[in-house]
């Protein structure tokens, strides 16, 4: 058979000619079925989400939500399968989808199909409108735009929705719907051929037989480890043989004494069965079950794949060998039952002999009275990996004398093992008598690895400290109670102009709106694969594609050589070649790349390129950069005052140090490019670009084309943060590049693990300080250098570290500074722009430098900071700007009593003193960030509207959409401009041909620039109307002046006239058209007043400043590291808001996307330049659970900012910085487990991080 | 979109038929209904072949298949299943120049100037080339005779007789297979 059939919405399908390893995802994607997205092909991002058809504990039919990535197509045989597109129904939008439209649920939307998804599952299967419901049923899906806040809430209200309870939104409720028969039974049998044979029995002797038959085939359940091997690895077993259709396997019994968990059993099902029961053992196991993988990964893995995979990490592996659980293996020569401690035998090696399988895992239920409990430690709390987890469960008599003891671990060996010599050590006493010794016995019972997720001591210290923590019983809210959130108080509604959604926004939420890759889908093309250079430095000495051509599917294979322009990618100096040249800069440099008819084509051919270098050592980090004088540019010096006369006088002198910590943008579109060549030598790209004219003048310099020749569009990004400003040129390059050389369309969205190590970061810097302060925490004198790594390349460097010297100020006046900036050249991928440009570099490094005054004196961290403040007006920057409206001391006190900082200072430091295990910490930060281009040049912008007979208008604007909402703000713009109702204003895609030689959309300046421009044009358009209406209205025997009209609500009118007179825009268009006036108007705008003097360190390079305030309240488990943000108050200045709701998405994700750079997300490569977090599985950003659980944010009211759009101000980056507070609430956290001086914190402050700065304040 | 056979109501039957297109080989799973025209356009995205009538009535689709002696002639490729060609050489217009070189076809309808729209065109040139394949000095009746089956609407047809005729006067690059595309 090669066929196979199941339904698809509703409808029923037939695919013929199936390859069996294709996942769900990719045929639905390469069907047109573009709204399921891919964000990183194995399991870690939730974008792929599919519903699809299974039974619940009852047996009855319900939806699960997978992971479509990993799901290959013969496995929904049989089944039913809901997209997203279908999950609107014959009454419009389903009530997950209506909520993350109307609440601001979607930002950039790449995200957004698998969180309806997400959320439609927890609506049709009966979750409950809970927080902790929510959470957990959102704990798959990985957002990097909003900050969760109004996901969650949108979830709760979607729920609320069905449960009749209140809620907001304009939806119709609909009845919970589970999957129609047949597909709602079990898998048919099947068996279907291609080149891997996929087997499905149906009775357990029949998969036995195949079992015994087939010894090299591979049993597969729900295959989310297969999967990966196949997606990532390009895995191709010979021969599947699933699990899924057998009944007896897919049971779990309950009986009196233990759970019988089939093989095929899958962990949700596990789930509803534990919560149903009564048993006191059910809760633990739910505890861990709550932090393994991630909701779509439970609905398909099973307890049984769990263990035969032997991971050393486990999650439930330590759990079952606490409770003395028995495999039941069976073979065709009967039954064996294995001991769970004689199970594992080694490094990914079990006792499952190769006939067997497992049919069943008995887990015992514990007598009354056991003190049984479980726990995880990982980087992240939720989708990740463990660094350590444990199971531990004592059993004590009468007198409290320890009488069995099974404590199980994994990541601490090559296997999850008990540590036996600590149970033998405290059967026979109290846990008092043997509890410090304990502990000693459990640190040197295991020689735990370094690796990618932890170091060893801290792997060594947690097998301690975890048996610490349950003996001593304590809990904590960072690790192990449900995830909670306090839903924020609802915000006033807004005129209609400012109150617009996300243009896209029920788009996103349908999977309607199409980003690069699905216009790509939709269109005959070629896929192409890069070649990656495998050292970081040396000289190429063989390219050998011959092998490669060779390969079927293969068209061709493009080196340096195929450049018919320059080979050169660079942004600002020409020092990035398109493909490697001789040389080889960085690890991951593309050197060549395939062109063929199938991703898995090129794909193959690629590992066919032969790719030889003499490698040179590289040079890695910046101190080694600095050590060998390695740099790109000459240094930048900011200095007033005398700094060496005043450190000198002052009281206190303080030096430091800190190395911030790199960042990887995830956008969750990886790069991605599709180019069509032209019938006139031209080509026509659509690219996710935060900046199409730089891609066109970069596609027209390496293919020696004008750049006429060249039209690029920018459709909308998912995601970009600074990553899409530059990166995205070597993928546009290349696609333009193999469009010509082929003459076909050719596409190429970059696979994460690529995407990860091509492209450039966040930059670290090395900041070495000295600063010196009186007794009161005043700092006469700052003086610092900052050395960025900028990697192989300039590309933005140089701006980049100018604004982290600019901010190295933040909101503190120093009258003597001395600021010197550079940047350090090391073999890595280029560092780029990230949301903030260098500024968060510079304000963490006066924040950390601040708290360590504050720390060193013994005052209160808000003081110190408060005594450093500009003043409101009169000052002057360290660069020579002005500061005449300083509003952060007005921000500072309103949120201190809006918030009730002084009340919960002593509530923090009341509990504190009671809880000497967990502590809580509070701090208050602010934020000064400058808006505008430091680059003079770049702080232009052009417009083009048209409007049409009918009174609607076409707006183009050289702005680009990658979520922020920049659309929604200048249609807004325009609304009020011509006074139109928004249905009469579309704005248009981003295309070169439109409004030419524009700037990036990067600096915060995209609502600034772009909309200063098309009120440029609308102003032009308004002066031609004028003088119609005016002759219209004499014409009705009015009096009216041109220059007295208004434009508003879709109608002309004199302003000074109370009457009827007025005129429908339609009827004013058309009587334009009709006198032959034109409707067409561009519109330009530079920023005035702006200029500086790099040499001379003075200028005034920014328009204005934008400020905010935090203040952070989080919890700290000293006995792991772990935390929790409880709660955030942000007060923050967008000027007069051009779109509050927008603005304040912007907010919360700009602060929670602050918090991973400088709380988890770790980027690890080798001496040797090797990136090791190069995929969502190995680098943590924010999950739901790492959003505060109460996050308030406001705007500041009545705060118009002169000369920039209808009184607004920028806030795509500043509030990042306001994520400082979080960092400096864990330091008041880390600062109350005792010592005494200032508490130094490195960066990333990660979990391992933590917990080694509160054992040295603990002085342990 | 990708094949055909992967959309939801597809449950025709295809076969994988081996196509030679220019000197290059394919091979594509292909419904058994599906004309070559069909097939040309989108599958292998060579669409320098135009659709024109669907019915044989205007010749814009013509294409030439060679015969077992390699014979070139012109077919109508939308009355042509494409599972009816399978192993025979096939050219179409973006086959017709000859190393980056043109064919005097082409050259001579670009001097001519024998073209205004350009849709009927590449069937035009295809028909011309295989008429001076078989008889390379024609008579203007025995041009006006093999274009018979190709309308154009725009030129009047003067200057495409032309064209032909000075074609005619230029050798081919006889007998010469068209090259292999490049890797």
């Amino acid at each position: 058979m090669r066929s196979i059939s199941f339904s698809l919405n509703g409808a029923p399908v037939t695919v013929e000619q199936v390859d069996p390893l294709q996942s769900v995802s990719q045929w639905l994607r390469s069907t047109g079925r573009t709204g399921t997205k891919e964000g990183c092909a194995e399991g870690d991002c939730g974008a792929c989400a599919v519903l699809l058809s299974d039974l619940d504990a009852a047996g009855g039919p319900c939806w699960r939500m997978v992971n479509s990535c990993l799901t290959l197509l013969p496995m929904i045989d049989g089944r039913a399968l809901r997209t997203v597109e279908g999950l609107e129904d014959e009454g419009g939008l389903h009530p997950a989808q209506a909520a993350l439209a109307q609440r601001h649920g979607s930002q950039c939307g790449y995200c957004t199909p698998g969180v309806a998804v997400a959320i439609a599952e927890a609506y049709e299967s009966g979750v409950p409108a809970t927080p902790a419901a929510i959470c957990g049923a959102l704990d798959g899906n990985l957002c990097r735009c909003t900050g969760y806040r109004s996901i969650r809430e949108a979830a709760r209200e979607a729920l609320c929705c069905r449960d009749g309870a209140e809620h907001g939104l304009m939806v119709a409720p609909r009845a919970p719907r589970a999957p129609s028969a047949p597909a709602c039974g079990l898998p048919p049998s099947l068996d279907l051929e291609g080149r891997c044979r996929f087997l499905r029995p149906t009775s357990l002797a029949e998969l036995l037989e195949l079992r015994a038959r087939n010894p090299e085939a591979q049993l597969v359940a729900g295959g989310t480890e297969l999967g990966v091997l196949v997606r990532k690895k390009l895995a191709a077993p010979a021969a599947l043989i699933a699990t899924d259709g057998i009944a007896e396997l897919r049971a779990i019994v309950e009986r009196d004494d233990a759970w019988v968990v089939g093989g095929g059993a899958t962990l949700s099902l596990l789930e509803e069965v534990l919560r149903a029961s009564a048993s006191a053992t059910a809760a633990p196991i739910l505890k861990m079950l709550r932090v393994f993988a991630s909701r779509p990964i439970r609905n398909r893995a099973t307890l049984a794949g769990n263990i035969v995979t032997a991971s050393p990490v486990g999650d439930l592996a330590p759990v079952l060998l606490a409770l003395d659980a028995t495999v039941v293996c069976r073979s065709q020569e009967g039954e064996r039952r294995v001991p769970m401690d004689r199970f594992f035998v080694g490094y990914r090696t079990t006792a499952l002999r190769a006939d067997e399988l497992v049919v069943a895992v008995e887990v015992p239920k514990l007598p009354a009275g056991a003190r049984f409990d479980t726990y995880k430690v990982s980087k992240r709390r939720d989708l990740d990996i463990a660094i350590v987890s444990a199971a531990l469960r004592m059993e004590l008599d009468q007198a409290g004398v320890v009488r069995l003891a099974r404590l199980a671990y994994g990541g601490v060996a090559a296997q999850p093992v008990r540590a036996t010599r600590a149970e033998a050590f405290l059967v026979g006493k109290t846990l008092e008598a043997a509890l410090p010794d304990v502990l000693d016995v459990l640190k040197s019972e295991f020689t735990p690895i370094d690796d990618v997720r932890a170091g060893q001591e801290y792997r060594r210290g947690l097998v301690a400290s975890l048996f610490h923590k349950h003996a001593l019983g304590v809990q904590s809210g960072a690790q192990d109670e449900a995830p909670d959130f306090i839903v924020a108080a609802p915000w006033q509604a807004d005129a209609r102009s400012r109150a617009l959604p996300h243009d896209a926004a029920a788009g996103h939420a349908t999977g309607r709106a199409l980003y690069v890759d699905d216009l790509a889908q939709r269109r005959p093309a070629l896929d192409a694969w890069p070649v990656l250079a495998p050292v970081a430095r040396g000289t190429i000495t063989r390219l050998d594609t011959s092998a490669a051509r060779a390969l079927p599917g293969v068209v061709a294979v493009l080196t340096a050589q195929d450049v018919p322009g320059v080979n050169d990618v660079g942004a600002v100096r020409h020092d990035e070649p398109l493909l490697a040249e001789g040389t080889v800069l960085f690890h991951g440099q593309p050197v060549a790349l395939v062109v063929g008819e199938s991703v898995e084509a090129c794909r193959r051919a690629a590992a066919a390129v032969v790719v030889e270098v003499a490698a040179e050592p590289p040079v890695i980090g910046v101190r080694a950069a600095i050590a060998a004088e390695r740099y790109h540019n000459e240094p930048h010096l900011i200095a007033r005052g005398d700094v060496t006369t005043a450190l000198r006088e002052s009281p206190h002198r303080m030096t430091g140090e800190l190395l911030t910590g790199a960042q990887e943008h995830l956008y969750l579109e990886t790069q991605a490019a599709f180019a069509e060549p032209g019938d006139e030598g031209d080509v026509l790209l659509h690219a996710s670009t935060q900046h199409p004219s730089e891609v066109q003048a970069v596609v027209g310099h390496v293919l020696d084309l004008p750049r006429h020749k060249v039209v690029v569009v920018s459709p909308r990004m998912g995601g970009a943060f600074g990553g899409k400003e530059t990166q995205g040129n070597t993928v546009a390059a290349l696609v333009a590049l193999a469009a010509l050389a082929t003459k076909r369309p050719v596409r190429m969205q970059l696979e994460r693990d690529v995407d990860m190590t091509i492209t450039g970061k966040r930059h670290p810097m090395l900041a070495t300080w000295e600063a010196g302060f009186d007794d009161d925490g005043r700092v006469r004198a700052f003086a610092c250098r900052m050395v960025a790594d900028g990697g192989y390349a300039l590309d933005l460097s140089e701006a980049i570290i100018d604004r982290a010297l600019f901010h190295l100020d933040n909101a503190y006046l120093f009258e003597h500074a001395r600021f010197e900036g550079r940047v350090a050249k090391t073999d890595t991928a280029s560092n780029t722009a990230f949301r903030g440009f260098g500024g968060p570099q510079g304000i963490l490094v006066v924040e950390d430098m601040l708290a360590q005054v504050a720390g060193a004196l013994g005052l209160p961290p808000e003081l110190v900071r408060e005594r450093n403040f500009y003043p409101e007006r009169g000052a002057v920057t360290h660069y020579g700007q002005a500061l005449d409206d300083h509003r952060v001391p007005r921000l500072w006190h309103a949120l201190k009593d809006s918030a009730g900082f002084g009340a919960r200072r002593r509530a923090v430091d009341e509990a504190n003193r009671g809880s000497p295990w967990v502590k809580r910490g509070l701090a208050l930060t602010p934020v000064k960030f400058g808006i505008s281009f430091t680059v003079g040049v770049l702080n232009q912008a052009g417009a083009l509207v048209h409007l049409y007979r009918d009174g609607s208008a076409q707006v183009n604007h050289g702005g680009t959409e990658m979520g922020q909402g920049l659309h929604a703000k200048i249609a807004g713009v325009v609304m009020r401009e011509l006074g139109l109702a928004a249905e009469q204003v579309r704005v248009m895609k981003t295309r070169t041909d439109k409004v030419p030689n524009t700037s990036a959309t990067a600096a915060s300046t995209g609502a600034d620039l772009n909309g200063a421009a098309v009120m440029d044009a609308c102003a032009t358009l308004r002066a031609r109307l004028a003088p119609v209406a005016a002759e219209l209205f004499r014409e009705r025997g009015g009096d009216a002046d041109v220059d007295d009209l208004v434009f508003l609500h879709g109608f002309v009118r004199p302003s000074s006239l109370s009457g009827t007179l007025q005129v429908s825009l339609a009827d004013l268009c058309e009587a334009a058209w009709r006198r032959r006036v034109s409707l067409s108007a561009t519109g330009f705008y530079r920023t005035p007043d702006i200029s500086y003097e790099r040499a001379r360190g003075r200028g005034k390079p920014f328009h204005y400043f934008a400020h905010g305030v935090a203040l952070s309240e989080v919890e700290l488990d000293g006995l792991t590291g772990m935390k929790r943000v409880c709660r955030v108050d942000i007060l923050h200045d967008v000027g007069d808001s051009l779109n509050p709701a927008i603005d304040r998405g912007q907010i919360e994700g700009a602060f929670v996307q602050g918090m991973g750079w400088l709380c988890g997300e770790e980027l690890r490569t080798t001496a040797q330049g090797v990136l090791l977090t190069h995929s969502a599985s190995t680098y943590q950003v924010p999950t739901i659970f790492d959003a505060p659980d109460e996050l308030h944010v406001t705007l500041l009211h009545d705060a118009p900012e002169p000369g920039v759009v209808h009184g607004s101000k920028a806030v795509g980056e500043p509030p990042l910085m306001l994520a400082i507070a979080v960092r400096e609430a864990l330091r008041d956290a880390v600062r109350a487990f005792g010592g005494a001086g200032p508490v130094q914190l490195p960066t990333p402050l990660t979990h391992e991080a933590l917990w080694h700065a509160v054992q040295r304040r603990r002085g342990s | 979109m990708t094949a055909p056979d992967s959309g939801p109501t597809a449950t025709k039957r295809t076969r994988l038929v081996r196509l030679l297109v220019n000197g290059a080989t394919h091979d594509v799973a292909v419904a058994e209904h599906h004309t070559l025209l069909e097939v040309l356009r989108y599958q292998l995205q060579l669409t320098g072949t135009k659709q024109g009538c669907d019915k044989g009535d205007c010749g814009a689709c013509t294409v030439l298949v060679a015969d077992a002696d390699n014979r070139r002639a012109p077919v109508l490729s939308c009355l042509t299943l494409a599972v009816d060609v399978e192993g025979k050489e096939i050219t179409t217009i973006e086959g017709l120049a000859t190393k980056g070189k043109l064919d005097p076809v082409q050259d001579a309808f670009d001097r001519c100037g024998a073209l205004q729209c350009g849709f009927c065109q590449s069937g035009m040139m295809l028909s011309a080339r295989a008429l001076l394949d078989e008889n390379p000095r024609p008579t203007l009746p025995q041009i006006q005779q093999a274009l018979s089956g190709n309308l154009c609407r725009c030129t009047g047809y003067t200057k495409i007789l032309e064209a032909t005729l000075l074609a005619a006067t230029r050798p081919a690059a006889a007998g010469e297979q068209p090259p292999k595309e490049p890797a």
